[in-house]
């Protein structure tokens, strides 16, 4: 058969020259990123911050529409994959756009944004790492912090805006005021910030496992609220505000009371029946609230002395003094559901090494029971493997636990997953083991 | 089969006291914001403030138009009508500055016939500048010693100059 003859054009519906024109508008999209950024880092440019919000906004919003189509309409059999795709586009968006709302707020601090990103990512890295068990997604982690540098925050100063226009400025100046306006903070940043842990524990029930997670979610909310309050706070009282709140305040405040929420709902998905859950949740709703309410209320008793050595005494002495208490009890909260988690997956560490499948050895189950026993194997297996072996066994040892905490919440009946979860959990186990590629 | 509550009682009941604790520290907010805001004092009457002006400290009177904004290194006052309010109420008026409300000068607490000749009541920080921030004018009744209601309120802004 002869070949069809040449078309004039090979797409008649994309003539050359729309390539230039994409090459143009690319230009332009280009420059005027580039343009607003450099106004915005030289010129503290608030029209060049918009600028590029919107942007981005428009771009991610178009992204996820595209995702959504593409999920609907030509690739039926992705769906799924597409629409979270789309999903975290769009969540992206809206999260950069609050974000920028934020940042109009602190005065466009973007040095205390840069100074504040170690102080808090390391606070981050730190608190994941004391979930030694069975340690948190990062992804998770950082929509957490995520969560309450940007929606909690911006949830927070719209109430608190409209609690201080009408409900304080009807109020006589004084203890009555103060307390008010501490009721004010406490409610309105607590119970945005404890949405999120909430939602995590709806949506993501497979990595909210107890009250260990639910302090981890909590705290981290709570360490994205203080970053992005740290922020606004530089951009009216300096390089101090930075140091009080990023050092002393790092885990003595925010991130202390979000994790009561935290351990609240963490509690609540373990217990059996409706009532404890609501009371457990209630407890912990009712822990931060107070917390929080107590450390501004503090200030009418207290207030700062004008000296400034004493002023510099005076607030570490009021973290100590007020946030101290809830930190120590969060602390012991912690310690507990440790020990718990501990002692719950040594025993299913055994169990699953009595059955003939191979996914945990009777030699391995004393080993995955110790975290430093684990860590050692680890070593142990970087020395005779190189690098490879290392990831390889820590790939295995996260799959065991995680057969393992499937078979702990089995066997408390508090999952609503099928058996077939535990067998694929199970199958996976075996497939790294084997070294053939896991099922997903 | 483990008892479902076994490894989470004791996390529950520490959880619990600490509920407890909070909901007492919430009540004792409470009980203290009835206190100084007590209900049922509602009495319809209104105080007068007709604006807020420059200060001269040398004169003791006030210049210039009413404004909101002033700077930290400029005296203000304001200038309160006392003549609506029947002269047996016992009334006091007062600058607050910032979300503490701390106490920065005022007149009363006196009977409203008395305070004629302080219409005009300026800041009074103890200091020549004033520290930025908001600044609260509240007129207030007053009973049995403390204030009970407020009868007018203005706000003006210190920036920093």
């Amino acid at each position: 058969m002869a070949p069809p003859p040449a078309a004039a054009y090979p797409r008649a519906h994309r003539p050359p020259r729309y390539r230039l024109a994409a090459a143009l508008g690319g230009g332009i999209l280009a420059a005027m990123v580039l343009g607003s950024l450099v106004d915005l880092v030289a010129l503290q440019s608030v029209t060049a911050l918009l600028d590029l919000a919107g942007l981005l906004v428009v771009g991610l919003f178009s992204t996820g529409t595209w995702l959504i189509i593409r999920a609907v309409d030509h690739e039926p059999e992705r769906r799924r994959r597409h629409l979270s795709g789309a999903a975290i586009v769009l969540a992206l968006a809206l999260g950069l756009f609050f974000f920028a709302v934020n940042l109009l707020n602190a005065r466009l601090n973007l040095f205390g944004v840069l100074l504040c990103l170690p102080t808090t990512g390391f606070a981050l890295f730190l608190l994941r790492r004391a979930d030694y068990n069975e340690r948190e997604p990062w992804r998770l982690v950082l929509v957490a912090a995520g969560w309450g540098a940007v929606v909690a925050t911006t949830l927070a100063l719209l109430f608190e805006s409209l609690w201080s226009h009408t409900i304080d400025a009807g109020l006589i100046p004084g203890p009555g005021q103060s307390v008010a306006t501490a009721f004010n903070a406490a409610l309105f940043e607590e119970i945005p910030k404890g949405l999120a842990v909430l939602l995590l524990f709806l949506v993501m029930r497979n990595e909210f496992d107890d009250v260990v997670d639910g302090i981890v979610y909590g705290a981290a909310v709570g360490l994205g609220f203080n970053f992005m309050e740290t922020v606004v706070y530089m951009s009216v009282g300096g390089l101090p505000q930075w140091f009080f709140r990023q050092w002393f305040g790092l885990y003595l405040g925010h991130a202390t009371y979000t994790a009561l929420i935290g351990a609240g709902i963490g509690v609540a998905r373990q217990l059996p029946g409706r009532a404890r859950k609501a009371v457990a949740v209630a407890c912990g709703f009712s822990a931060a609230i107070a917390a929080h309410f107590a450390w501004d209320a503090w200030l009418w008793y207290f207030p700062h002395p004008s000296d400034p050595g004493l002023y510099l005494l005076s607030i570490p002495l009021q973290y100590i003094g007020i946030t101290g208490p809830f930190f120590v009890a969060v602390l012991a909260l912690l310690v507990l559901g440790l020990r718990a988690e501990g002692r719950a997956l040594a025993r299913e560490f055994a169990a699953e090494a009595a059955l003939p499948d191979g996914a945990v050895l009777p030699a391995e189950a004393p080993i995955l029971s110790s975290v430093r026993r684990r860590v050692e194997a680890r070593f142990r297996m970087l020395g005779l493997r190189g690098l490879g072996g290392y990831l390889w066994l820590r790939r295995l040892q996260r799959a065991q636990i995680d057969l393992a905490m499937e078979r702990w919440h089995r066997a408390r009946m508090e999952i609503d997953t099928p058996l077939e979860a535990e067998l694929r959990l199970r199958d996976r186990v075996l497939a790294i083991r084997s070294g053939s590629k896991p099922p997903p | 089969m483990v008892a479902a509550a076994d490894e989470t009682r004791a996390i529950f009941r520490l959880l619990v006291g600490l509920g407890i604790a909070g909901v007492v520290i919430l009540a004792i907010g409470l009980a203290q914001f009835v206190h100084f805001e007590p209900p049922g004092q509602r009495t319809g009457l209104s105080a007068r403030i007709t604006g807020v002006y420059g200060f001269d400290r040398k004169t003791g009177s006030t210049f210039g138009p009413n404004r909101d904004h002033f700077r930290t290194d400029e005296p203000f006052a304001a200038a309160v009508d006392w003549s609506g309010l029947p002269p047996a109420v016992v009334v006091g008026a007062g600058w607050f500055s910032g979300g503490f409300s701390l106490a920065a000068g005022g007149v009363g607490p006196a009977g409203a016939g008395t305070l004629g000749e302080h219409s005009v009541v300026p800041v009074n920080f103890g200091a020549r500048r004033f520290p930025a921030g908001r600044y609260e004018f509240v007129v207030e009744r007053y009973a049995a010693g403390r204030p009970v209601e407020v009868l007018a309120r203005t706000t003006i802004v210190v920036v920093g100059s």
